[in-house]
């Protein structure tokens, strides 16, 4: 059972992107309104707007916070062709209610490298610096690195990796395991029958980030992906939303010459049996949620044989929280033994009374 | 999975409903909220303009999160303490297994988990009835549910641990059926004491033979006994022949053979059934009654069931009088037959979670009653410590395993689930770590994930976290926490602070973005912007040469403004010959230098001022014709505000300064040093 509160966003279209910062306490949305607006939460829960501003002059695809060891810092990418880094700083005024000095966000520096919309945009996992990157629809990933982590009006390019294919979405892997400085990216191309997720590293022959492989088993569009944070797996797994839904499970291997190279494993989930939006972990890669066209978000757990199993389905539709659970029959459970949905009403315990 | 077992939930977003039904979620962070909104599929592809819809519905975020029980202060408790419990069993099963001692251990932790959620339930209870609870109504639903829960495990745990824990040599379970049902059906049992107090008036009361049947349904036989006596007509036939009865009713004790109980109870109960047959209570039509119960008599006992509330409430009664010797696998045949018959009683019932979990306790499907356990809301409570008991007791090994199901994986998963749910739970985190430790490997990651990730409310709290991530040797969990204190300092202006949680976080590029920050803003301003923190920084200072400076620099500082020249000369000579003086510095350093070369009394010997003025011309010199070939190319940087003091408007004249300064100087300390002492 959920309990949902709905704050309104005050967005004049269609947020593109809800995006939390570390410790979740805070929250960046984007919309077609070109606005992006900050939410801080408060101790009782409540979420507030605490700054709103025209940050481009398009409609604004997504929003990346930084690691908040380099500040409060977020990341924008439009359909006005730029990227834009804002962070958040002292003015110099102080508010004569709290005495605490006000705060707003101010454009370090706007990225205009692309030609065409920025689709997507994300700090890297710090481990590698201030790093930043951009995919576009031209099929360029740009990837951007603040040298002097005090002063954020500087971002030279520092790889450029061009593709063939327009590319709708990117991510970077966050462990280490293995690969480094692994990042995903897909296109949502639908007229070649070709792989649309690409994956790149660096490479120490070439001191520059290469292409090192192609899933070529998702041929069709894909709108995102989503590198599952590492709580000790030996392998990364990468969640994309294509026309169903899947889970790349890569693993390192080193072959007999020594060489390493990547093994793919790709898992398939037809449960939506509708073209696939959006995906995201957990904090733990236990849980990913899944976003389909036919108006359902799935939530899928790992269940302690580690399959991934649907453990609830919300739905756009309907007059509002009303849900009962269903009885349970034994047939499901051989499958569900403990992948059993959390999200269950409140238990159907009888009208017992307690003995006191 | 089929699609209809998966719970659905309605969200009816009008703006989801009229772009496409589309709506997406993601997860928050630091919790196990769920943030969900109304979403437009575009493309890159098509044209930029404001959806048809816009401004028509408005834009809504949900944040939607499970429910819980444990935002009740007592139920944090129960929390606490079952964690200790936890931790206890832990080190127990580190032993050898299978050892007898140790079943009894086993119980005993299991009787310790029960007791915990007793006494909790008792808080609760008490807590219910205070005029706070009683007026919030929010919070007196939070009460009753908690109690309906909690009250729910405690009874299914107790019949776990009769039917599941225990190595009865003589697998006699109808005396610990009966004690679990009195101890779940209290009401009777308070009535009777009613009525034993009223003595002989008792026999009057309305509720006298009511109770009595009860009673005799719930197995009490003394109690009844006991209230019989008091009856005022005790001296008759009928009620001595049946205080008889019940009293010769053979009791199965230790070391008694099987066969002869078995035979004298047969007898006992033949005996019964043929003082009815010759009406021997027909005077006393209720006291008849009771005794068509105690032989089993099926008619009298339908006609009594309707009145119970559910229906394992009178099984173990109608066991001690039908199948006293009843064993744990003939429970399984008496208890679905004994459902069948309530169920057939009442053609509108529907089982409750709870009477199927009984059910599935006796029917020995353990599976399912595990299946069902992780239905309850209790946030898997229940499910992860009595898996964990029954992984470490052993004593359903063998079952798991043929039904096929990895007891150490799904006990693995559990205590991993509930220890990440506990560590990402407002205030319970602490407990949480505990249950991760737990888990090898994974358990350590998910920690190393988790604990970062604790918003650092105060510096308390963040020196705890720190502490936590210390036990486990994770340093970089410290790290990242010292840094973002530090660049929080940094952004509110606390530039102790922030110098401070850099130099604990042993980053260097932190620390000298920082020292650096410092040095500059005093080559600006003169001022030295947190003199306290650099002076206790000592040793620590090694973490990065551009702290060093800082430092080193800060000393001669000092040793000036106590106006002890001699050595604060040494040390800027040191510092001037040091080679980590940062180039932005040169221009400062230099200037501190004037005031002492051109002291009357010299300070700065001969072949020290040569160096400094070799400094000036080898350091300084290429330093601003290097700056000023930087200028003239990027004429869009400002690096003049970057190479400046705040002594002088233009580097350039240093140079002549300087170059004067150390002309005079090297007269006065040349005439000093050639001359001999006179003595």
């Amino acid at each position: 059972m959920f309990d949902v509160e709905p704050i309104i966003a005050d967005h004049k279209d269609v947020i593109h992107d809800v995006v939390f910062d570390y410790y979740g306490r805070r929250m960046a949305t984007c919309s077609s309104d070109q606005t992006v607006k900050i939410w801080d939460e408060d101790d009782q829960g409540k979420w507030s707007v605490t700054s709103s501003w025209k940050a481009h002059s398009g409609s604004i695809w997504r929003v990346s916070w930084a690691n908040p060891e380099f500040g409060q810092v977020i990341a924008t990418c439009s359909f006005d062709r730029t990227a834009s880094v804002w962070e958040e700083v002292m003015g110099e005024k102080w508010t004569t209610i709290t005495n605490a000095p006000t705060r707003r966000w101010v454009r370090r520096t706007t990225l205009v490298d692309s030609r065409t919309s920025v689709t997507d945009v994300e700090f890297a996992p710090k481990y590698l610096g201030l790093l930043l990157a951009t995919a576009s629809a031209d099929g360029i990933i740009r990837i951007y690195e603040a040298p002097d982590i005090m002063n954020l009006s500087q971002w030279p390019v520092q790889h450029e990796i061009a593709n063939k294919l327009s590319l709708s979405c990117l991510s970077w892997n966050t462990s280490t395991y293995m690969v480094t400085q692994l990042l995903a990216a897909g296109s949502d191309e639908s007229a070649t029958p070709t792989g649309k997720v690409f994956l790149y590293a660096y490479s120490e022959n070439a001191r520059k980030c290469v292409k090192i492989e192609t899933v070529t088993d998702i041929t069709d569009p894909v709108t995102d992906v989503a590198f599952a944070p590492n709580a000790g797996r030996t392998f990364h797994m990468l969640a994309v939303a294509s026309k169903d839904l899947y889970i790349v499970n890569i693993r390192g291997v080193t072959d007999s010459t020594g060489a390493g190279k990547l093994e793919l494993q790709t898992l398939k989930f037809s449960e939506h049996n509708c073209p696939v939006w959006r995906v995201c972990w957990n904090m733990l890669a236990t849980m990913l949620i899944s976003t389909g066209d036919d108006g359902c978000v799935r939530i899928w757990r790992m269940n302690y044989t580690r399959q991934w199993k649907c453990a609830a389905v919300l739905k756009a539709e309907g007059s509002g929280p009303t849900y009962e659970p269903n009885p349970t029959t034994p047939a499901a459970l051989a499958t569900t033994a403990a992948a059993t949905a959390k999200f269950y009403k409140k238990g159907t315990i009888g009208n017992q009374v307690p003995w006191h | 999975m089929s699609e209809d077992t998966v719970p659905n939930f309605e969200l009816g977003d009008a703006l989801a409903t009229r772009c496409g039904n589309t709506l997406t979620a993601r997860f928050v962070p630091g919790g196990s909220k769920i943030a969900l909104s109304a979403y437009r599929p575009v493309k890159w592809s098509t044209r930029d303009v404001p959806s048809e819809t816009a401004a028509e519905d408005p834009v809504l975020i949900y944040m939607a999160q499970e429910a819980t029980l444990y935002g009740e202060p007592l139920l944090r408790s129960l929390l606490a303490e079952t964690n200790a419990t936890f931790a206890t069993l832990q080190t127990l099963s580190q032993g050898p297994k299978g050892d007898a001692k140790k079943t009894i251990e086993y119980i005993k932790i299991s009787r310790t988990y029960r007791s915990i959620v007793r006494c909790c339930l008792e808080k609760l209870e008490h807590a219910k009835k205070l005029p706070e609870v009683q007026e919030n109504d929010a919070k007196q639903q939070q009460h009753t549910d908690a109690i309906l829960t909690f009250y729910a495990i405690e009874c299914l745990w107790h019949l776990f641990e009769i039917l599941y824990m225990q190595q009865q040599h003589n697998q006699l379970i109808v005396p610990q059926l009966l004690e679990w049902t009195r101890f779940h059906y209290p009401n009777t049992e308070d009535t009777a004491t009613d009525l034993l107090l009223m003595a002989e008036e008792a026999s009057e009361c309305d509720s006298y033979w009511d109770t009595l049947k009860t009673l005799i349904m719930l197995g009490q036989l003394d109690v009844t006994r006991a209230i019989l006596s008091q009856h005022r007509k005790f001296n008759q036939a009928a009620f001595q022949t049946a205080e008889q009865v019940l009293k010769s009713m053979p009791v199965y004790q230790d070391g008694y053979a099987m066969q002869k109980f078995c035979s004298q109870w047969e007898y006992w109960h033949v005996d019964l059934e043929r003082k009815l047959a010759a009406h021997m209570f027909a005077t006393e039509p209720q006291l008849e009654l009771l005794m068509q119960l105690v032989s089993g008599s099926n008619e009298h006992w339908d006609a009594a069931l309707l009145k119970s509330q559910d229906w394992y409430e009178f099984l173990p009664g109608y066991l001690l009088f039908t199948r006293p010797a009843c064993k744990p696998f003939e429970l399984r045949i008496a208890a679905s037959n004994w459902v069948n018959r309530w169920s057939g009683l009442r053609p509108n019932w529907e089982m409750t979670q709870m009477s199927r979990m009984v059910l599935q306790l006796m029917e020995h499907d353990v599976k399912l009653f595990i299946y069902d356990m992780q239905k309850l809301n209790d946030s898997h409570w229940f499910a992860t410590h009595l898996i964990d008991l029954i992984y470490h007791s052993g004593q359903l090994k063998s079952y798991f395993e043929q039904q096929h199901v990895d007891l150490p994986a799904l006990r693995y998963s559990m205590v991993f689930e509930y220890g990440s749910y506990l560590m990402t739970s407002h205030n319970l985190w602490q407990l949480g770590i505990d249950y991760l430790d737990c888990c090898k490997q994974e358990g350590v990651a998910a920690i190393e994930q988790l604990l970062p990730r604790i918003p650092l409310k105060s510096e308390r709290q963040a020196f705890k976290i720190i502490a936590m991530a210390k036990e486990r040797g994770l340093v970089n969990v410290e790290q990242d926490i010292c840094k973002v204190l530090s660049k929080r300092a940094y952004s509110d202006q606390r530039y102790g602070s922030a110098l401070e949680w850099a130099v604990r976080s042993k980053d260097v590029l932190l620390v000298t973005a920082i020292a650096d920050f410092i040095l500059k803003h005093y080559s600006s301003t003169g001022v030295i912007l947190c003199p306290d923190v650099i002076t206790s920084i000592g040793a620590r200072m090694f973490v990065s040469p551009r702290l060093v400076f800082l430092s080193k620099y800060f000393e001669f500082y000092e040793f000036y403004r106590q106006r002890d020249f001699l050595s604060g000369a040494e040390l800027l000579i040191n510092l001037l010959a040091s080679k980590i003086t940062p180039d932005y510095f040169w221009p400062s350093l230099l200037i501190d230098a004037l005031p002492l070369l051109e002291s009357e009394d010299p300070k700065i010997f001969c072949k020290e001022t040569i160096a400094i003025l070799q400094h000036l011309e080898m350091e300084l010199v290429p330093l601003i014709e290097r700056n000023k070939l930087n200028t003239a190319k990027f004429n869009n940087q400002t690096s003049k505000t970057v190479f400046s003091d705040y002594r002088v408007e233009n580097v350039e004249e240093i140079l002549d300064l300087m170059r004067l300064a150390c002309a005079r100087n090297l007269s006065r300390a040349m005439i000093i040093e050639n001359t001999a002492p006179t003595t």
